[in-house]
């Protein structure tokens, strides 16, 4: 593999020599079959298998993208090693864009070990999976990932160590993730509708029916406000979209919100990128 | 065109003044050492030139480009080794040189800079293993990539024992026949006054002195230090407190006798002759006459421990307003 980019390709040789991504790789080949041998009846007959599969990806994948993120500038600066970096032709802007682009490709590699198993494991149950659905549902997990990513590799040209990357990601993962549905999308209920159920706003049936896009039309928009609802309805989305542009049919589910939860993804990945890239900038390094 | 030039430049972190109003200028193809005890704010005014940390005031450039604005086309243009880097521990010693070869698109040969540096033998070994000095020879050679303009040298010396040191020497200096501009900071005293044109002395973020080496002795140590060998016959009736009336002597501030020898403090060098004499009227034979001077690190500790706060830098000939 050849890279036209030194720094990208240093700071993955650099990485990939280390233990850390070897363990990343196996754990989340471990934690797939784990899941798996767990209630093995999670891949049936039924159509979208694949993409249901990979709805197990929701929880685990951001903190894998944390682990491989989080120090990708700010372990230059405690480090040091960012003295050495400028002192080559690059400016600070081109830094943080090559370091996050290496680590899409360590996350890429890790995830492309997984993705196999996945397949495997429906094929075998089920028989086959649709070139549409295999295309939209890594699409959309890559697109996933790649927000949470770029949200790290943010917050860490920001951080002023490990420490605080990691404590503000974990609070981003348990805000937008863990109390997502639970807790911020029933205060936004509340404060919206005055009542703090969401029941009657959206109809968690099948997600693969539903696709996020029925309910109360502002809540299908903030409910994507999350990163995992977002992914959620994107992969079902885009798996429609797709389907009707092959067979020339139309997508039953809006547009609209979907787009939306295809735009907040884009969002997490690209603001806090900027928004790091523009303080990196500026910051004494020290 | 000036290799180096700063213009007030100061750097304060809330009310302390890491360097303040410093003007300094660096001239093409000088080898040019820049001196301070710890904290004085060396590395604060390097870091500026890098770009690393932003001036409060002033201004520094580059080979005329500002490195704040323009950052891409100085480092281009320049080699560094600067301070309290890290480099990447799993790549290789090789690896690092061919990553600056490539980042800087340039033809070197690896094998011949790791071979200048003196790690050819550990080029195939990661830098994670490298002892400190191999860590600082090998930065160095990563600077050395390009043959650039001007190499800003943050402590070279750090932690390379003396034939390291004395390979540095050669190296700078063959980068400076070159037509380099060699700009370093160094605690190595006897290193900077060996090899550099000029020096400037920093002290407490304020520039104290440019100028060269042996501007700033005649023009700081006015004090010279003469030492009379005596004839060898001892005389039994020696008395070590006999100072041969040379305290009489205007400008003789103090007489240092041995069995063999006298060393005389002069506060003028014009007395020199007069107390030669002085000696020889006593009846005392003088078979050697030697001046000692003062090193560089005497001048050193004399201007960083009288240093007046607000005091006018030092200026010299050979060296320009500071």
């Amino acid at each position: 593999m050849s890279f036209s980019h030194p720094l990208v390709r240093a700071d993955i040789t650099d990485l990939v020599r280390s233990n850390l991504v070897w363990i990343l790789t196996a754990l989340l080949v471990v934690l797939v079959f784990a899941n798996w041998a767990a209630d093995p009846t999670m891949i049936d007959s039924a159509s979208q298998s694949f993409l249901l599969v990979l709805l197990q990806f929701t929880h685990w994948l951001p903190l894998f993208a944390i682990v491989i993120g989080y120090d990708a500038i700010v372990e230059l600066r405690e480090s040091g090693r960012v003295r050495l970096l400028l002192g080559q032709p690059k400016t600070r802007r081109s830094l943080v864009v090559e370091l996050f682009l290496a680590r899409a490709i360590v996350f890429f590699s890790i995830l492309s070990a997984a993705i196999p198993v996945v397949l495997v494991l429906v094929v075998v149950q089920t028989g086959s999976v649709g070139v549409l659905e295999f295309v939209a549902g890594v699409g959309s997990l890559a697109l996933y990932g790649l927000a949470w990513l770029g949200a790290t590799v943010g917050v860490s040209a920001i951080a002023a160590s490990g420490r605080q990357v990691i404590g503000v990601m974990l609070i981003a993962y348990t805000l937008l993730l863990a109390l997502w549905e639970p807790f911020v999308a029933r205060v936004l209920a509340l404060a919206v509708t005055g009542s703090g159920e969401i029941g009657g706003l959206i109809e968690f049936v099948d997600p693969a029916v539903v696709t996020y896009a029925e309910g109360a039309t502002w809540f299908l928009y903030a409910f994507r406000l999350g990163p995992a609802e977002a992914f959620t309805g994107t992969v079902f989305y885009s798996y429609e979209v797709l389907q009707a542009a092959a067979s020339g049919g139309s997508v039953a589910v809006p547009h609209g919100p979907n787009l939306f939860g295809v735009g907040v993804l884009l969002a997490w990945l690209v603001l806090p990128l900027l928004v790091g890239s523009w303080w990196f900038q500026r910051v004494d390094l020290e | 065109m000036t290799a180096i030039e700063t213009d007030g430049l100061t750097k304060r972190y809330g009310d302390l003044e890491a360097i303040s109003d410093v003007d300094l200028t660096v001239e093409r193809g000088e080898i040019f050492g820049f001196l301070g005890p710890n904290g004085a704010g060396k590395s604060t005014t390097i870091d500026v030139l890098l770009d690393f940390i932003r001036p409060t005031a002033g201004r520094a450039s580059v080979l005329d480009d500002d490195p704040q604005e323009n950052p891409r086309a100085v480092r281009e243009q320049i080699g560094i080794l600067p301070d309290e880097y890290s480099l990447y521990d799993r790549l290789t010693g090789r690896e690092h040189v061919v990553f600056a070869i490539e980042m800087n698109d340039a033809a070197d040969d690896p094998d011949e800079i790791l071979e200048r540096v003196g790690l050819a033998d550990a080029a195939d070994q990661r830098a994670g293993d490298y002892s400190k000095g191999m860590g600082q020879r090998l930065a160095l050679g990563m600077a050395l990539v390009g043959d650039p303009d001007v190499l800003i040298l943050d402590e070279p010396s750090s932690g390379i024992d003396p034939n390291g040191m004395h390979e540095i020497r050669t190296l700078l200096r063959e980068e400076a026949d070159r037509g380099a501009t060699v700009f370093f900071s160094s605690h190595a005293l006897e290193q900077v006054e060996a090899i550099c044109d000029r020096v400037c002395v920093l002290d407490d973020g304020e520039l104290l002195a440019v100028s060269t080496v042996e501007n700033l002795r005649d023009s700081l140590d006015s004090r010279s230090v003469l030492v009379l060998t005596l004839d060898a016959n001892p005389d039994p009736d020696l008395d070590l407190n006999d100072d041969h009336g040379l305290l009489e002597l205007p400008d003789v501030t103090d007489v240092e006798r041995t069995e063999t020898a006298l060393r005389i403090e002069c506060a003028d060098p014009g007395v020199k002759s007069a107390a030669i004499s002085r000696v020889e009227d006593t009846g005392a034979s003088v078979v050697d006459i030697d001046v000692e001077q003062a090193s560089l690190e005497d001048l050193f500790a004399e201007l960083t421990t009288d240093s007046t706060e607000g005091a006018d830098p030092i200026e010299t000939p050979g060296g320009e307003r500071a």
